[in-house]
């Protein structure tokens, strides 16, 4: 639906210094009614790949072609998406409704909708206290919050999201990601970017990985986690003295009074030695692999 | 078409409201304030018509005040956006960025003739006071003002478009002056002898602004009295100027990089 075709984008700082490749011949897809992750580490080209989706600078090379729901040319397709950049940031002197309402009136919503939906959304990211003030007087989160309300007034079909988690505390983290999974299951698209794999593996179904400004992966997150996936646990044991011997333990750590055992598979046998060792098991974890691991396992 | 300019009046109402929000009209007040004390305290220590000293300090300070908010204000109307990433919020919504530099330079157009108005009808008021008289030139030269910092406004905001903050209130007030003095220059003798520093006068006048053409603040004190088809020429002049220097402010806007 929206597709990025061997986009390369170089900077220079000045005009003598030499170029450096922010993006090196990228190409992906937003495919209709999916939930895509946008991983990639800081510097890896996320922000400027959108900066080109939305023809906020030009690429050296390549194109971004739209089709399908999010219309023809970008034009067509901005009145259904909804974008919230990176660390963003409004006009300090109007109120978080006046905002929202700007933000509505320019995408041609009628005032009785934008009035009810900001009243919903609001309430949902837990901002409609502050509505009324200036956003000079927001804090970072507030900020990510009004600007959240400010995407949805216009009910979008597509979301695009720079690093939509960064300034929240986890509560807001995790309302974020329960209105993305809702929202994914609508049949609406849903693409925001993140360093941090678990929550796009909470919310998206594929993934787009980055590095370094090169296409590392693009397909099935569950597949590429599968994959790379060392079957490591995390096994913390409470209230016992002594480290106890485990099978095929690969990283040993004591924490106070806990016992941080990682193991390779073979779960079941070293959970039965434990108990009955009279330990008291913590808690068990599948140890996700960091996006540091997977981009390492999948470098060519 | 119908579609951007609606865009525009939007976002001109909305950069309207933030402006008079962040208290710059205040000063508006103060200034029109300070006009009128000045003027009492003029009129006291000064010889001469009264009336006509209240009307020369007013529109002086008219014009400061419609200097000032053009270069102050027109350097960072877009490159703030720029700067602190609210361009990315109005861009991702169906607007054109010619739309949105349309709105922006209309809000500030706004907030320009409210400041004129206000200073004007300060002005007025205090001249009557001391006897002086207001008639139809008052509004030319008023008017003519009004032009001459939105022409000033455009080229403050083209300037920015290319160059940081501090380098376009410079080369904006120098143009601004440059605009002023040059045709005083040409009718310096030991200028007009010299045929070639007089070409590149010319060459000059054609592409600076020709400010004093806008300025009749002289005649409206000495003289009461101008020709019509001179006014009106100044009208246009002004108006076509204008208009050239929001194209070129657009077609700067348009090819920017926003990053
Ligand atoms: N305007 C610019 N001028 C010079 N270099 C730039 C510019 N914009 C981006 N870069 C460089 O391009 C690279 C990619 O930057 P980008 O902001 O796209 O990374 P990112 O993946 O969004 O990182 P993060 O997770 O930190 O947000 C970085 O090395 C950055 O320094
Ligand atoms: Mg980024």
């Amino acid at each position: 639906m929206i597709s990025l075709c061997n986009v390369t984008k170089t900077f220079r700082k000045d005009f003598w210094s030499p170029s450096f490749t922010a993006l090196d011949n990228v190409s992906f897809t937003i495919g209709e009614g999916e939930a895509i992750g946008f991983l990639g580490a800081n510097g890896a080209g996320k922000t400027t790949a959108l900066k080109i989706l939305f023809d906020f600078i030009k690429p050296n090379s390549g194109k971004v072609e739209f089709s399908g729901t999010a219309g023809k040319n970008l034009s067509e397709a901005l009145g259904r998406i909804g974008y919230l950049p990176e660390r963003p940031y409004f006009y300090p002197h109007l109120t978080g409704a006046e905002f929202v309402h700007y933000m509505g009136e320019l995408t041609d919503v009628s005032k009785s909708d934008r009035v009810q939906r900001m009243q919903y959304w609001a309430e949902r990211f837990k901002i409609d206290h502050a509505l009324g003030r200036m956003i000079r007087g927001y804090s970072k989160g507030m900020l990510q919050r009004i600007g959240f309300v400010s995407i949805l007034v216009h009910n979008p079909d597509i979301l695009i999201l720079d690093e939509p988690l960064s300034g929240l505390d986890p509560i807001g983290r995790k309302e974020l990601k329960d209105v993305l999974r809702e929202i994914a299951k609508l049949g609406k698209t849903v693409f925001f970017s993140s360093h941090i794999v678990s929550d796009i593996e909470e919310v998206c179904k594929k993934v787009v990985v980055l590095e370094k400004g090169a296409l590392l992966y693009e397909g099935d997150i569950e597949s590429l986690l599968s994959e790379h996936d060392s079957k490591v646990y995390e096994l913390k044991i409470r209230t016992f003295a002594e480290k106890l011997k485990l099978e095929n333990e690969v990283f040993y750590e004591k924490l106070y009074d806990l016992h941080i055992h990682r193991i390779d598979g073979f779960v079941s046998e070293n959970v039965a030695r434990v108990l009955s060792s009279g330990a008291e098991i913590y808690s068990l974890n599948p140890l996700r692999p960091s996006l540091e691991q997977i981009i390492y396992k999948i470098r060519p | 078409m119908y579609n951007s300019v609606a865009k525009a009046l939007i976002i001109a109402r909305y950069t309207f409201i933030e402006v008079y929000k962040s208290k710059i009209m205040f000063n508006v007040l103060i200034l029109g304030l300070a006009i009128a004390v000045l003027s009492f305290i003029a009129a006291e220590f000064t010889y001469g018509v009264p009336g006509r000293v209240a009307l020369d300090i007013g529109l002086g300070l008219l014009s400061l005040s419609a200097v000032g908010i053009s270069v102050f204000m027109g350097a960072t109307l877009i490159s703030k956006e720029i700067e602190q990433r609210t361009v990315y919020m109005t861009l991702s919504r169906p607007v054109g960025r010619v739309s949105f530099l349309l709105g922006r330079v209309l809000g500030m157009v706004l907030i320009l003739l409210i400041n004129i108005l206000l200073l004007g009808i300060i002005i007025c008021s205090v001249t009557i006071m001391f006897g002086g008289e207001v008639g139809p030139l008052f509004v030319w030269t008023i008017l003519l003002s009004y032009i001459e910092s939105i022409i000033l406004l455009f080229i403050v905001i083209s300037c920015s478009l290319v160059a940081n903050t501090i380098i376009t209130v410079i080369s904006s007030l120098t143009i601004y002056a440059t605009g002023h003095a040059l045709i005083e220059t040409m009718t310096f003798t030991t200028v007009k002898s010299n045929a070639l520093l007089m070409k590149l006068l010319k060459i000059l006048e054609v592409v600076f602004p020709n400010f004093s053409k806008l300025n009749i603040k002289p005649y409206l004190l000495y003289e009461q009295n101008l020709p019509h088809d001179f006014l009106w020429n100044a009208l246009s002049y002004g108006t076509v100027y204008g208009l050239m220097m929001f194209v070129v402010a657009a077609i700067l806007f348009v090819k920017k990089s926003l990053d």
